[in-house]
């Protein structure tokens, strides 16, 4: 899978599009939002909920981090810091629209690109729906990100413990929602 | 045990997100096959974990058609503005680009440049003051000149900074085009000394940088051909079309260039004396990857820089040699210096000079083949001195000479003497001051040693091979070892005489421990070794599950430990759970012996006893390790604190104050701490330092196996002070350490000089101005500078009305040593001096070692004036006591310097104690006895009036012992205090006692004397409360030493013949007590006859002995209740209260008490001594030796029933007398 075993070189490539863009080109970190969108993505829909939203926010982390990019000293750590921003832009969003998050929802979309798994997409955005934040959003991440708990950490400034904790007791929820959605 | 469904659905979530132990398996397997319901759960989890799998690869899809959407509309998007990083970010990334164009163009060299560049540097190296030079540049006309000069500016200002010279810099920023002006400021900002910072900010006062968009500079340019055509603008140089000759020094690997993406490191190597950079020095790589050339040399000017792919190599290190210089070693590694590899390195390589000294015996004769070591020494963190050869041999004089020691050297050196048959006299390592070196008068004394013979046995007698048997002072500083040959015999030598503890070990056996005495009557020292006892453990996590994998290992036994951090390596037991959680320890000795207990991902054990004699199955509980985290706050602005460094503490035995492991420091970034509580039975704390906040602690926490958030807010350090040395003269005094002493810091002062132990106590230089900045300093703290010039001593309170730190001159003390009229040689005198500080409740002490010569001469440079004691070292036997006789105390002023002549009017005053049995030692060393001038002692004076609060009694001790502490500080008390001290008598020598009791005193003139001292127990630690409390006789004569009639008189020594030697002795159970006279709270006296006819239980008690102890007091008058109706007992307690004892009279003190007394209802008498108790008496020293508060039962004769009778044991010993009596009535 792509991105799983960068190597050197595309490591060293990487490090040259944040610095490319460090510079003022437009064309490098246009090249970065098309690598990162997704997982930034990720974020602001875990906490935020709407796809609408998550979207429009999205939009605003790339460009927030297109302003501050000179900031950032350390150009392999990119990843790490764009979700962080998407991760305070998403609570300032909250913060803003004042109040909670709306009830979780997957893009419409996705149901329409799937059409051989029965209903469980709605079972299952029902369940993750069911969560506080704090634990799906790792949960989303994790499994977005092709299980790496290490990078979840890293992005929301959390430790390994704590995340692989979360994620237990996340699934664990996900199980016993489950079930309960089951027997009722 | 039967698994709940709610644990079986955490293991299920458990297998989702890893796969699980064997046994987890196991247990989740058998669980399934019985219980439907979950396995219904399980097979909804997995599909539900596909579907999220599954879920995810779409959402993939259908967000990489998003993204793309979200970069056209980026890329569409009108003009944004993207914001400038912090101005120094931005200087930096400006300037890198200069220097990385200079980098690329100087990678593609033509011959042109590089003669160019040899001209260049030429003229820098041969010119000490280049800023005339710069200054001397012609004006440039066209664009082509200007991109020239710049280039000879910038590689100009990459020499000055590299040689860290500041005025050139800031010359060069003067006469610089754009682009080299920009340097120079980012590299000021990187030399960042308090020098370089005021001249940056000078420069940046005069002009402010262009606020040129860094875009049209760009920024950070990656290594050409990394990025086909990124950033070429400014950076091609003209083409050269031919490859062109290259110089003798031009190494293909080696270019230039400024930071690790590009994997260069440059090297440059100065004189550190000069300055001067040293061409043709050997390099000699290592490292654990990354590098390709093991072997280079320096250019002419000094440099070369190697080609290397890792700034973090697990290990790097780099030798550098060149003759008439000594060689230097400098090292990366985890665990000696962990720091990142700087890009720039810079050598500072020492002129080798010649040292030497002597080698002597105790008898004066020089001795041969001694072979001399000196100890290398670190200059700077991961920099080494390497001294070659390692060792050098005494010749026939017993003179050595070596020729490669640093001749800039300015601390002392620690160094080694080894013979065969001798041993240095010094016990605890030598040290010799450089100038003792330079002048090669450097001198060893080393005595005879002996050779210790050690037979190992097994338990059928038969002889041991390969046993390994250790040697040390004390059990946990075993510091040699030897193994057996096939005899089962080793011997050891050269043994100095003394006691030294013996360990045997060999695998399968249990160790074995043995203290012995060496001298000449010492034989074969035999152990026979047995296979010892064992021990049964069963370790289980917080359910309840057995716990496979813990690793249990027996580490510590009668302080011998099995430790790598202690260098030493016991092959004690050691073992692994198995399968039911059960393991076994063997070979253990009896006795208690600690062990660890550990599994990775669990909090250990760290200090788990066991007592293998009494057979028992030890039950553990691990629990899982939690973690320790939280946020780093800025405590005005509530942001996070970026960068950091974490220093742990620990709390060993649950008092709530951590104590800080300075050496265990971890840098953080991101404004987020972790650590994980790894140890079940040490407390853990973490303290956090930042630049320019004070440093915050969190509380201390136990694990708990969960996670526990404290955000930790600091201060900003508003105190930040910029301080000056200045000289006697009052001028400024550059490249000075200035010390910084505080409760975590220890600063250690020898000869004048201060040995620092790093990173414990911190330090700041001084730069070219005298000036050095001190910031996020804890409070209270103290300055200290010890130069060749002066001293200086702040505490903080005075540092910060004047931040000004004055030199003084040092005292000097010159004298002469005589004996018996004569000159004496290679006499070890210490001359030692204290200077105190109120905030630290500490004092420093100097103390300075000199040797006489032939003349019986010495000499004291680096004193601090005040009172000094000179003391004689005596040749020593006692392993952990260095012995010496106090011979004179003399007052020195600032800068003066004191001619002393000692023992020169006096006569020798011989004679000889009358030492019972247990009196006496091996040795002397356990009597300690002084000769003071007989003068009319003053009437003492009365202690001073106080007002003690009513409430005294009943504080706490804290606030007993504050009260105490500001009471202290009154006028009046200090007054007393200090005219006591200043009644001492004005002739004070002690006199050298040896083992059969015969003394010696040199250097005692006519007059009237009195002769005083006390036996201590033979083997007990001086000044421990064993010396004092325990000790066996006391001393005291009065004797005259006679004018002398003539010339030949005065050599002659006065005999005062055969002293007597009271002893000293302790109560013991049957004999009748004596009471000290002492009155109640109502002022009537108390007498032992008052009780006649009762049992009476004496509670002797301290100030905070058990009248603080809430329980003595309720189980006393739970027992006193209980038997008192009947008539058989009775309680008296004796106030041994200090402020009682001489203030009787004082109203304030009787209120206290009294009040005390009505609040605890305590219904019997309380006795206040009229008098303090007198030293001599049984009952002083018995109640000393049990320090203070002490329970006593006196029968109804008035005899000692039981001494001393712990708490837990009273109710025990009272039935056991009192019964007994009601039965026979």
């Amino acid at each position: 899978m792509e991105g799983e075993q960068k190597g050197v070189f595309l490591a060293a490539a990487e490090d040259n599009l944040v610095q490319q863009a460090q510079q003022g080109s437009r064309q490098a970190y246009a090249d970065l939002i098309r690598k990162y969108y997704g997982s930034v993505y990720m974020v602001c829909l875990g906490y935020l909920g709407n796809p609408t939203d998550a979207e429009d926010t999205a939009q605003e982390v790339f460009l927030k981090g297109y302003m501050k990019i000179r900031t950032l000293r350390r150009p392999e750590q990119f990843e790490g810091w764009i979700r962080r921003i998407a991760k305070n832009e998403s609570r300032n969003f909250l913060r803003r629209r004042r109040k909670e998050t709306s009830l979780f929802a997957f893009p419409a979309e996705i149901f329409a690109a799937k059409d051989c798994l029965e209903t469980s997409y709605e079972e299952l955005q029902s369940a993750i729906a069911g969560m506080p934040a704090d634990l799906r959003v790792p949960l989303l991440m994790y499994y977005f990100d092709g299980r790496k708990a290490d990078h979840v950490a890293q992005a929301l400034g959390v430790s390994r413990i704590s995340i692989y904790r979360r994620l237990k007791e996340a699934v664990g929820l996900l199980g016993e929602v489950l079930r309960k959605g089951r027997e009722g | 045990m039967k698994d709940s469904c709610r644990d079986i659905g955490e293991l299920l979530a458990e297998r989702l997100l890893g796969p699980l132990a064997p046994a987890q398996q196991e247990r989740l397997e058998r669980h399934l096959e019985r219980c439907a319901a979950c396995r219904q759960v399980a097979r909804q989890l997995e599909k539900h974990d596909r579907y999220l799998s599954d879920w995810s690869q779409t959402m993939r899809a259908y967000l990489s058609d998003k993204a793309e959407r979200a970069a056209e509309a980026f890329l569409a998007a009108g003009p944004i503005r993207q914001t400038r990083p912090l101005r120094w970010g931005w200087v930096v990334s400006a300037a890198a680009v200069v220097m990385a164009g200079a980098a690329v163009w100087l990678m593609q060299p033509s011959r042109k440049d590089i003669e160019f560049r040899q001209e260049l540097f030429k003229g820098i190296v041969s010119e000490p003051a280049p800023a005339d030079r710069i200054s001397a540049v012609p004006v440039v006309r066209n664009q082509g000149q200007l991109e020239e000069q710049t280039k000879i500016q910038l590689r100009q200002a990459r020499y000055f900074f590299e040689t860290k010279n500041i005025p050139a810099l800031a010359a060069l920023y003067q006469s610089g085009t754009e682009p080299t002006r920009l340097a120079v400021l980012d590299y000021l900002a990187q030399i960042n000394t308090p020098e370089a910072l005021r001249v940056l900010e000078d420069l940046q006062k005069q002009s402010a940088p262009p606020p040129a968009e860094p875009n049209q500079h760009s920024a950070i340019v990656p290594r050409a051909g990394s990025v086909p055509g990124a950033a070429k603008k400014q950076t091609e140089p003209p083409v050269a079309a031919v490859e062109p000759a290259r110089p003798v020094w031009f190494d293909p690997n080696a270019v230039d260039a400024d930071n690790w993406r590009t994997g260069v490191l440059g090297i440059q190597v100065v004189d550190a004396v000069t300055g001067e950079p040293i061409p043709g020095a050997e390099l000699k790589f290592d490292a654990a990857e990354g590098i390709a050339v093991r072997q280079a040399k320096t250019n002419q000017f000094g440099r070369y820089e190697l080609a290397i792919s890792s700034s973090k190599p697990r290990f790097f290190r780099i030798e550098v040699r060149k003759k008439s210089y000594v060689p230097k070693l400098l090292m990366w590694a985890p665990e000696i210096h962990p720091a990142e590899v700087p890009l720039q390195i810079a050598v500072r390589m020492s002129p080798a000079a010649s040292v030497g000294g002597l080698v002597r015996t105790v008898e004066g004769e020089p001795l041969e083949g001694v072979r001399i070591r000196l100890d290398s020494f670190k200059t700077a963190p991961g920099e080494t001195n390497l001294f070659e050869p390692r060792e050098v041999l005494t010749d026939h004089d017993g003179r050595w000479v070596f020729h490669g020691f640093p001749a800039d050297a300015k601390e002392n050196v620690s160094c080694s003497a080894v013979h065969p048959d001798y041993v240095p006299i010094e016990r605890f390592g030598l040290s010799a001051a450089p100038e003792s070196l330079f002048s090669r008068e450097f001198l060893i004394v080393m005595k005879r040693a002996h050779t210790v013979s050690v037979r190992v046995l097994n338990s059928d007698r038969n002889p041991m091979e390969g046993a390994v048997v250790w040697m040390g002072s004390h059990p946990a500083l075993l510091e040699s070892k030897y193994k057996t040959d096939r005899e089962g015999i080793c011997r050891i030598s050269p043994c100095p005489p003394g006691t030294v503890y013996l360990v045997a070990t060999a695998e399968g056996f249990a160790p074995s421990m043995q203290k012995v005495y060496i001298d000449d009557s010492l034989g074969e020292v035999l152990f026979e070794l047995t296979s010892g006892l064992s021990a049964d453990f069963r370790v289980v996590d917080s359910r309840g599950y057995s716990l496979p994998g813990v690793k249990i290992e027996a580490y510590e036994w009668r302080f011998a430990k099995n430790a790598s951090e202690y260098r030493l390596l016991i092959p004690f037991s050691s073992s692994v759970t198995d399968v039911q959680g059960a393991a076994v320890l063997k070979n253990l000795p009896a006795g208690k012996v600690v062990c660890r207990i550990a599994k990775s991902g669990f909090a250990s054990y760290e200090n788990f006893c066991i007592e293998p004699e009494q057979p028992s199955r030890y039950e553990i509980v691990l629990l899982p390790a939690g973690n320790l985290t939280g946020r780093v706050l800025d405590a005005q602005t509530g942001l996070p604190v970026e960068q950091f460094t974490l220093i742990d503490g620990y709390d060993w035995e649950n008092q709530g104050k951590p104590v800080w492991q300075p050496h265990l420091r971890k840098e953080f970034s991101g404004g987020r701490y972790e650590k994980v509580l790894y140890r079940q039975d040490v407390g853990l704390a973490v303290r956090i330092e930042a630049d320019g906040y004070l440093p915050a602690a969190s509380r201390v926490y136990w694990n708990e196996g969960r996670e526990v958030v404290e955000d930790i807010y600091l201060q900003k350090d508003t105190r930040a002070l910029i301080g000056t040395v200045l000289d006697t003269n009052g001028l400024p005094v550059s490249s000075v350490s200035v010390y910084i002493d505080n409760r975590d810091s220890s600063i250690l002062i020898q000869d004048g000089r201060i040995l620092m132990q790093p990173p414990i106590t911190r330090s700041v230089c001084t730069d070219s101005e005298g000036r050095f900045v001190l910031s996020a300093v804890q409070k209270p703290y103290r300055l200290l500078v010890c130069e060749k010039d002066g001293w200086a001593m702040a505490e903080d309170s005075l540092f910060e009305k004047e931040p000004v730190l004055r030199l003084q001159p040092w005292s000097r003390v010159e004298g002469r040593f005589f004996v018996q009229n004569k000159p004496s040689p290679n006499q070890i005198l210490i001359l030692s001096c204290l200077v105190e500080s109120d905030a630290l409740q500490r004092a420093w002490s100097n103390s300075y070692r000199v040797t006489t010569d032939a003349q019986g001469r010495f000499f004291c440079s680096r004193l601090f004036p005040g009172q000094i004691t000179i003391s004689r070292l005596l040749p020593s036997d006692e392993i952990d006591t260095i012995h010496s006789v106090q011979l004179t105390k003399i007052q020195v002023k600032p800068g003066q310097t004191v001619f002393i002549e000692l023992g020169k009017e006096g006569r020798r005053v011989t004679g000889r104690l009358r030492l019972t049995e247990d009196m006496q030692g091996r040795s002397g060393e356990h009597i300690s006895l002084s000769i003071q001038a007989s003068v009319p002692q003053a009437e003492p004076k009365p202690f001073p009036d106080f007002e003690m609060p009513v409430d005294y009694f009943l504080m706490t001790p804290e606030e007993q012992e504050q009260w105490i502490a500001d009471l202290m500080k009154t006028p009046q008390m200090k007054a007393y205090y200090q005219k006591t001290d200043q009644t001492e008598k004005p002739f004070l020598l002690e006199a050298e006692v040896r083992a059969d009791g015969t003394f010696i005193a040199d250097g005692v003139p006519p007059g009237s004397y009195i002769l005083s001292g006390m036996v201590h127990r033979p083997g007990t630690v001086r000044d421990s409360v064993e010396w004092y409390f325990r000790s066996l006789g006391k001393i005291h004569t009065v004797f005259e030493v006679p004018p002398t009639a003539g010339e030949e008189d005065s050599g002659k020594s006065v005999d005062i013949g055969e002293i007597a030697v009271k002893p000293l002795r302790e109560l013991t159970v049957g004999e009748p007590l004596e009471l000290p006279a002492m009155e109640d709270l109502q002022g009537h006296p108390i007498f032992l006859s008052d009780y006649t006819g009762r049992y009476l239980l004496v509670d002797f008690v301290m100030i905070s002995g058990p009248f603080q102890h809430e329980k003595t007091l309720e189980e006393l008058k739970q027992l006193y209740r209980l038997h008192q109706p009947s008539g058989r007992l009775d309680v008296l307690s004796v106030c041994l209260e200090p402020f009682a004892a001489y203030e009787r009279r004082n109203a304030s003190v009787l209120k206290a008490l009294r009040h005390f007394s009505e609040k605890k209802e305590i219904p019997w008498k309380i006795g206040l001594l009229l008098s303090p108790l007198d030293f001599d008496t049984a009952l002083y020293r018995t109640l000393f030796a049990a320090r203070g508060s002490s329970l006593f039962l006196v029968d109804p004769q008035g005899r000692i029933a039981a001494l001393d009778i712990p708490l837990d044991r009273l109710e025990e010993t009272l039935a056991h007398y009192l019964p007994a009596e009601l039965g026979n009535p």
